[in-house]
């Protein structure tokens, strides 16, 4: 049953090579259809493999010159890192206050906050379309800004409560024994040992908030306003024949961000998932 | 042998533990609400209440512009009887089912190919994540057109192999219609199925493993005697956050078929879009998207129970 | 939902004193930021006609000191959009409404009668049709902007080829329907959840004498005359393609463009598409008037229409926009740009350049007279909407075609329309 290195590395490979297959075959294609002249995309007759006539940029250059598209990225880019970057923040302090200190019903705020993670934006979107026009950001970036953080902050407290719990308190506890305020010992010490969690649920909440739909698509009217997600299926979708080339190439180029981030920091990814059982 | 281990591996991702004892901290009690007073506040006005507003919406007649009359529960029980929400009440449930059964599945066997040791292989485990990372709502487009009722790649490649002799609609047959949605499900939703569970395999010990071995069981015998019952926790974990994602999914089917061919790919939240916004049933709207609700918040509270009883907070 | 009524009292009353303001400001004067206009619109299979509404918008901004915003999205999204504004307050000042939506949105329009009193004065009076649409309850709420027409679309090569006469009836598309199939070239026709759906179905019903009601919108499905139209579609989708049963709007115009199909109910977007990509089979994209039935030849019509929403800011300047919307000039920009695919919906400016030019335009001549909305034989309202919206038509036959009887078929429509809100009496 020993097998040799190189033979164990082929079995990866040939076991991996269908879900590899599986997972990149619609990014391969939207690749391809992004790059296909319109004549022979819309050509039965024609392999749609191949790129025969040439490849051309007009479905990316009508992308970026034509169309909002830059606008939706721009928004994109906003409302991710601001909701993303209050979340992570106040989630912090929660994790801090769940994992370290000892209060009435911790238990149950944790449970509370448990729950909210898993309440559906789906359930939400009819009552919060009120609620944004009540605290007058409806239709603007902030509708999406403030309420972004009401999914993403139960899940990064979740994420970074186990991850404090897995550091260790020695040094924490000799600072406060010093005189160093919580605050203080959460900055000054917690903060850099928690690093790779904190980019974990970083990357996570960026991640969701990049990806998240109904919100957008509900809360946002305004066409120079709205979030690559809708705005690529509501405003570039004309139902027609001729569109499926900027559409893929739309919705190529705003996987990228994310998917780019992930791979620069899977392994950060896969530890912050392990955390408890690499270091606790 | 097999206790001593399910204890051991489960003490593992330690959330919310037990808090330790600490002398001569009067004031952490302060601290602590204070530092979750503005998470607090944020869930309590942009979850809570829309929730309650919800359910106050779900139980009057409030169309658009008109606020409509209180009628208690009688939108629930009037729902089912309904022909459009009762076929749609059923794909949620067959929807979320075969897609979680499958992501279940596939998602062990992916955790067992991506443990693998060879070169490269952080490359692997990046590329098979990338599904689940992308913007579903624009990674679906790319599905939408896979499945062209013209220009499918499928049928041509069908065609081409002589498998079909005219092309097939797939978002127009109920059932190729259901696999559609189901697939590009499991599709998206795979990689957090086998990362997670990667993430549980590679705490097992190794000489679990090398033990198990030596007295002789098989390959078989130790996934099903060692890996499996180490990685239960976490299976449990992962298929309950699912159940509650598929089962409130919108961008697959709103972006993939619209509901269609003849409601068989309707779920409760792209109905509730459908009666609530395009129409302004809010009432009904409302109601539909709730109608799950009884049953995500048990499967949370048995998860969180479920956590606290492993994982020991 | 009390404070929903006041809070949009206030914003009502709001925005009225704002658009006061605005309109007692003078031109130029320092403080005056300038207004922007924001209009939504439904994207326009003919590209040319958003460009159009944009035109005249900047135009009318740039006289009035104030900026323009044109938006427009997937005209399936634009129903859920204003429901959205509507819960928001918040959104745009002049929206798009087609059909039925100026009744289901009447708490949040502004009255135009103002508006239309002086257009009909000046250019005469809209189709009755448009004034379906937009006349709810005693008052203009929308005013009428364009009609889409249906029209029969073919590849006269290819019925060339089959030997089959260009259809004028039902029977005539299902005779040729075997023989076109026959040589790779199918009809199409969608039977799916999608609006070219209802817009091929609803007057394929009515040409058999059928319909979802009657006059007094009384629930009428379950009639002799729905069973010979469940028969004949039954029959005819044996002869397509089973991707129509999938099809999305742009669905029939992908699979003529694409040189496979031969037969579809379609806007002239199909044909003005291969005119100006000057495609190679261009020439032999032709259109005809809707088939007949039974009953005789039923054209339908979805009438689109701009209402002003109450919470907008702009209200005094939107309705001066809406008015500028019918001069001469304004016109003959829309209808240029429009190139045919865009009906008027006042009979004055029928005399539109493209169809005189155009011979494949000219079934849209004397279109809207006869026409009708997908609510009739009874008027527009919130039921006709929601069966519109949940594509109980289409499915209804969908299941026709795909196994179910006729019993079955018109027991799921009866049921599904009786579920949102139709009745026998």
């Amino acid at each position: 049953m020993v097998r040799s290195p190189a033979r164990r590395a082929l079995t990866a490979y040939l076991t991996a090579a269908p879900f590899v297959v599986f997972a990149l075959f619609p990014f391969a294609w939207m690749l391809v259809t992004s790059l296909k002249k319109n004549n022979e995309l819309y050509d039965l007759s024609q392999n749609p493999f191949l790129i025969r006539a040439g490849i051309t940029w007009e479905h990316y250059q009508y992308l970026f010159a034509q169309s909002p598209f830059p606008l939706w990225l721009r928004n994109s880019i906003i409302v991710a890192v601001v909701s993303t970057a209050a979340s992570v923040v106040l989630a912090l302090l929660a994790a801090y206050a769940l994992a370290r200190l000892r209060f009435r019903y911790a238990e149950g705020v944790s449970t509370f906050v448990f729950i909210i993670y898993l309440l559906p934006t789906t359930l939400l979107f009819l009552p919060l379309a009120r609620l944004v026009s009540v605290l007058h950001i409806a239709n603007t970036l902030w509708s999406l800004i403030v309420t972004y953080p009401a999914f993403m902050t139960p899940f990064i407290t979740w994420m970074l409560t186990a991850y404090l719990n897995s550091i260790p308190r020695d040094l924490e506890e000799s600072a406060l024994v010093d005189g160093c305020t919580r605050l203080a010992a959460l900055r000054r010490i917690v903060l850099p040992l928690a690093r790779p969690g904190i980019i974990t649920a970083t990357l996570f909440g960026f991640t969701l908030a990049w990806g998240e739909f109904i919100y957008a698509l509900t809360f946002i009217s305004t066409t120079s306003l709205k979030t690559v997600t809708a705005g690529v299926v509501v405003d570039l979708i004309r139902g027609d024949v001729f569109y499926w080339g900027s559409l893929m190439a739309g919705a190529l180029v705003a996987s990228l961000p994310v998917v780019i981030l992930f791979s620069l920091f899977l392994d950060h990814y896969v530890s912050g998932l392990t955390a408890g059982a690499v270091k606790g | 042998m097999g206790d001593d281990v399910t204890e051991s591996a489960v003490r593992r991702p330690q959330v919310f533990p037990r808090r330790l004892r600490r002398p001569g901290l009067g004031a952490e009690s302060t601290v602590a609400w204070g530092m979750l007073a503005p998470t607090l506040l944020l869930l309590g006005l942009l979850a809570v209440y829309p929730l309650l507003y919800a359910l106050y919406l779900s139980m009057t007649t409030a169309q658009v512009g008109a606020p409509g009359r209180f009628v208690g529960l009688a939108n629930f029980l009037r729902l089912p009887h309904t022909a459009i929400f009762a076929l749609t009440l059923w794909n949620t449930v067959l929807y979320t089912v075969s897609a979680v059964a499958v992501k279940l599945a596939l998602g062990l066997v992916l955790a067992f190919v991506l443990a693998q040791r060879a070169p490269g292989m952080k490359w692997i485990r990046s590329a098979v994540l990338v599904p689940w990372v992308a913007p579903i709502s624009l990674s679906v487009l790319a599905w939408t057109w896979m499945f062209d009722s013209t220009f499918s790649v499928f049928n041509w490649v069908l065609m081409h192999l002589h498998l079909i002799s005219g092309p097939i609609g797939w978002l127009g047959t109920p059932r190729l219609a259901r696999f559609a949605v189901v697939l590009v499900n499991v599709w998206s939703g795979l990689p957090f199925f086998g990362i997670t569970f990667l993430a549980g395999l590679v705490t097992i010990p190794q000489e679990l493993y090398e033990a198990a071995t030596v007295d002789g069981v098989g390959a078989l015998g130790r996934v099903r005697r060692i890996t499996l019952p180490l990685l239960r926790p976490v299976i449990a974990t992962v298929v309950l956050f699912s159940v509650v994602m598929t089962s409130s999914d919108f961008a697959t089917i709103f972006v993939l078929t619209h509901g269609g061919p003849m409601n068989t790919t309707q779920v409760l939240s792209t109905l509730a879009f459908r009666l609530g916004l395009a129409t302004g049933d809010l009432g009904n709207g409302a109601a539909i998207s709730l109608y799950l609700f009884p049953a995500l918040l048990l499967a949370t509270t048995v998860q969180a129970r479920l956590m606290r009883r492993t994982w020991q907070w | 939902m009390r404070m929903t009524r006041r809070k949009f009292i206030t914003a009502a009353g709001g925005a009225g004193v704002a658009a006061t303001t605005g309109l007692l400001r003078l031109p130029g004067a320092a403080t005056a930021a300038p207004a922007t206009i924001r209009l939504l619109s439904h994207s326009s299979y003919n590209e040319d006609s958003d460009k159009a509404v944009a035109k005249i918008g900047e135009a009318f901004a740039a006289q009035h000191n104030a900026a323009f915003a044109g938006e427009f999205i997937d005209q399936p999204e634009v129903a859920a959009k204003l429901t959205a504004e509507d819960q928001a307050q918040a959104g745009h000042d002049i929206v798009d409404l087609q059909d039925n939506l100026p009744t289901i949105h009447k708490n949040f329009l502004v009255p135009l009668d103002d508006v239309v009193a002086e257009i009909e004065k000046e250019f005469g009076a809209f189709y009755p049709v448009a004034k379906d649409s937009g006349y709810v309850e005693g008052h203009w709420l929308s005013l009428p902007w364009l009609g889409n027409s249906e029209l029969a679309v073919y590849r006269s090569d290819y019925f060339a080829q089959a030997g089959e006469p260009i259809p004028s009836t039902w029977n005539d598309v299902l005779r040729a329907a075997p023989k076109l199939k026959q040589i790779g070239h199918p009809v199409g026709i969608a039977i799916s959840q999608t609006e070219d759906s209802n817009a091929a179905l609803y007057p394929l019903l009515w040409a058999f004498g059928a319909g979802v009601t009657d006059t007094q919108g009384r629930l009428a499905i379950d009639s002799p005359a729905t069973n010979a139209a469940l028969d004949y579609v039954r029959a005819l989708a044996a002869q397509m393609d089973s991707a129509v049963y999938s099809w999305d709007d742009g669905g029939n115009n992908k699979d003529i463009l694409s040189g496979h199909g031969s037969y579809t109910i379609n806007a002239p977007s199909i044909y003005l598409r291969a005119k100006r990509e000057k495609m190679a089979f261009a020439g032999a994209v032709r259109h005809a008037q809707p088939p007949a039935g039974p009953r005789g030849r039923f054209f339908y019509v979805d009438i689109h229409g701009w209402g002003i929403m109450k919470f907008g800011s702009n209200i005094g300047l939107a309705k001066q926009l809406l008015r500028s919307m019918y001069s001469a000039e304004s016109q003959k920009v829309f209808l240029t740009l429009g190139q045919g695919y865009d009906m008027p919906v006042l009979p004055r400016f029928d005399a539109n350049p493209p169809y005189a030019a155009d011979p494949q335009l000219r079934p849209e001549l004397n279109y809207m007279p006869h026409a009708h909305l997908a609510a009739y034989p009874a008027g527009p309202d919130a039921r006709a909407e929601k069966a519109y919206q949940t594509f109980i038509i289409p499915n209804m036959f969908a299941r026709a075609a795909q196994g179910a009887s006729n019993k079955d078929a018109i027991a799921f429509a009866v049921k599904a329309l009786t579920d949102i809100g139709y009745s026998a009496k």
